[in-house]
């Protein structure tokens, strides 16, 4: 019979009380999904590997206040919208995104990488949500990629329910007609 | 009825997701025929959906945990602030060591093991002192008993590695006494925070004998050069004493002429 995965409130609870091994388990588990969360939101590789740092340290300094009082990833994914909305209001000096072309500038991806199928879709992606405005782009990231429900990403972003949904349907009808999303529907 | 766009968008994400239960799908499906611009927001919720869904998450590098530790130190629990008992640490240590500095503490090595001594200890007077001397400016009198030892004394067993033969001490009890080596060697089946913190604790008394044998010689040789300055001083004192200043004047001077002698002739400089 297959063991079941320890709960993440488990490891949570096993590395405050000093397992490294629980520690590096919670790790592998959100690495991961913080990193590409946060090439979505980056649209850039290098800055998403820094920001994912970031997040990861804040997880570290902050994890002996987790109460358990909600899932571990809401909790998680409170100090990385923080962590993310910090860093793009940092990066607006230099943001790669063109707005006359609506691209966002190289990353410095190698060319076998940039032919792989899997890669152009996900760089179309990431160009799409490139061209919305960060707090959209922040609002689309937790409801279709991380599933949150409304409530959770109000509380996450410090905003109303209601101002949430605003967002997400102000972003979908800018992304309506979409030249990437358009070829990802075709594509598919 | 009236079309509530703001009721249907919220029933919207459960059915695009298949979440609503079938009599509400029905009619939020009524709902929709009547509302383009929510048939559009349907159709956007399912196309993003899809594009998410094909998503490929990309490994993350192995930067993403640069600076991070492997794992929790216990104080990481602790509750930050000056209620943090950790925090004192290092003030409690500054204070005690300036403390231990102030009254001259010092660990001494002596035949029987270590000797942990207050004051500094007490310097043999040279024969050749004069006795008017000044007496050396020091506490250690009252630190010493008459025979000269220590009153405040703490022994630190000696440890098998520091050559004693004494091996009933401290660590003769958990089996370092009979290693010829000690810890430095042949400790591997005992390894574990008891060896390092004794080959710390060994390595630290070493260095502080090494810095005691400097500073010792140290005081040593000013020791040295103050009484030599003393004598030199001393011995100016008396021939000031017996300086003559009464001007003499020759038996027999020559008219006109006046000779002034300060110093007695054939006195030695």
């Amino acid at each position: 019979m297959a063991r079941m995965a320890p709960a993440d409130e488990d490891l949570v609870e096993r590395a405050l009380a000093g397992s490294g091994r629980a520690w590096r388990q919670l790790l592998g588990r959100y690495e991961r999904r913080l990193y590409n969360h946060a090439v979505r939101l980056t649209g850039h590789r290098d800055d998403a590997v820094d920001l994912t740092q970031e997040i990861l340290m804040a997880v570290f300094r902050n994890l002996h206040t987790f109460r358990g009082d909600c899932p571990f990833s809401a909790w998680l994914f409170r100090i990385a919208a923080y962590r993310c909305t910090d860093h793009l209001r940092r990066r607006r000096v230099h943001d790669p995104f063109d707005e006359t072309t609506g691209e966002w500038a190289g990353d410095g991806r190698t060319e076998p990488e940039a032919a792989a199928g899997t890669l152009r879709a996900n760089d179309r992606l990431r160009a799409a949500l490139g061209r919305l405005p960060d707090e959209q782009r922040l609002v689309v990231e937790l409801k279709f990629f991380q599933q949150f429900t409304f409530e959770d990403i109000a509380a996450q972003l410090g905003i109303s329910p209601n101002t949430a949904k605003t967002r997400l349907y102000a972003a979908l009808r800018k992304l309506r007609g979409d030249r990437d999303i358009e070829a990802l529907e075709s594509a598919s | 009825m009236t079309h509530d766009c703001e009721a249907v968008r919220d029933r919207l994400f459960d059915l695009a997701e298949g979440q609503l239960p079938a009599a509400e799908r029905s009619r939020v499906e009524r709902e929709l025929q009547g509302c383009e611009r929510c048939r559009e927001d349907l159709a956007s919720i399912r196309a993003l959906h899809r594009a998410a869904a094909g998503w490929v998450d990309e490994p993350a590098p192995a930067e993403v945990r640069r600076g991070l530790p492997g794992s929790f130190a216990a104080p990481a629990r602790a509750p930050s602030g000056w209620h943090d008992p950790w925090r004192w640490v290092p003030t409690a240590a500054a204070v005690l060591l300036g403390v231990l500095l102030l009254v001259d503490v010092r660990i001494v090595p002596t035949e029987g093991g270590l000797l942990l001594t207050a004051g500094r200890p007490q310097v043999p007077a040279p024969a050749s002192l004069p006795e008017t001397a000044p007496a050396e400016p020091s506490s250690v009198q009252g630190f010493l008993r008459d025979d000269g030892a220590p009153v405040a004394e703490a022994a630190l067993r000696p440890a098998s590695y520091f050559g004693s033969a004494d091996r009933s001490g401290v660590y003769g009890s958990d089996g370092y006494g009979g290693d010829p080596y000690g810890p430095y060697a042949g400790s591997s089946a005992r390894s574990g925070s008891g060896d390092g913190s004794r080959l710390l604790v060994a390595l630290l008394r070493e260095e502080l004998e090494r810095r005691d044998d400097l500073a010792e010689q140290a005081i040593g040789r000013l020791l040295q050069l103050q009484l030599r300055q003393q004598q030199q001083l001393n011995e100016l004192a008396r021939r000031l004493r017996t300086l003559d200043t009464t001007p003499t004047l020759p038996a027999d001077p020559a008219p006109g002429t006046i000779r002034i002698t300060t110093e007695p002739e054939g006195a030695p400089l």
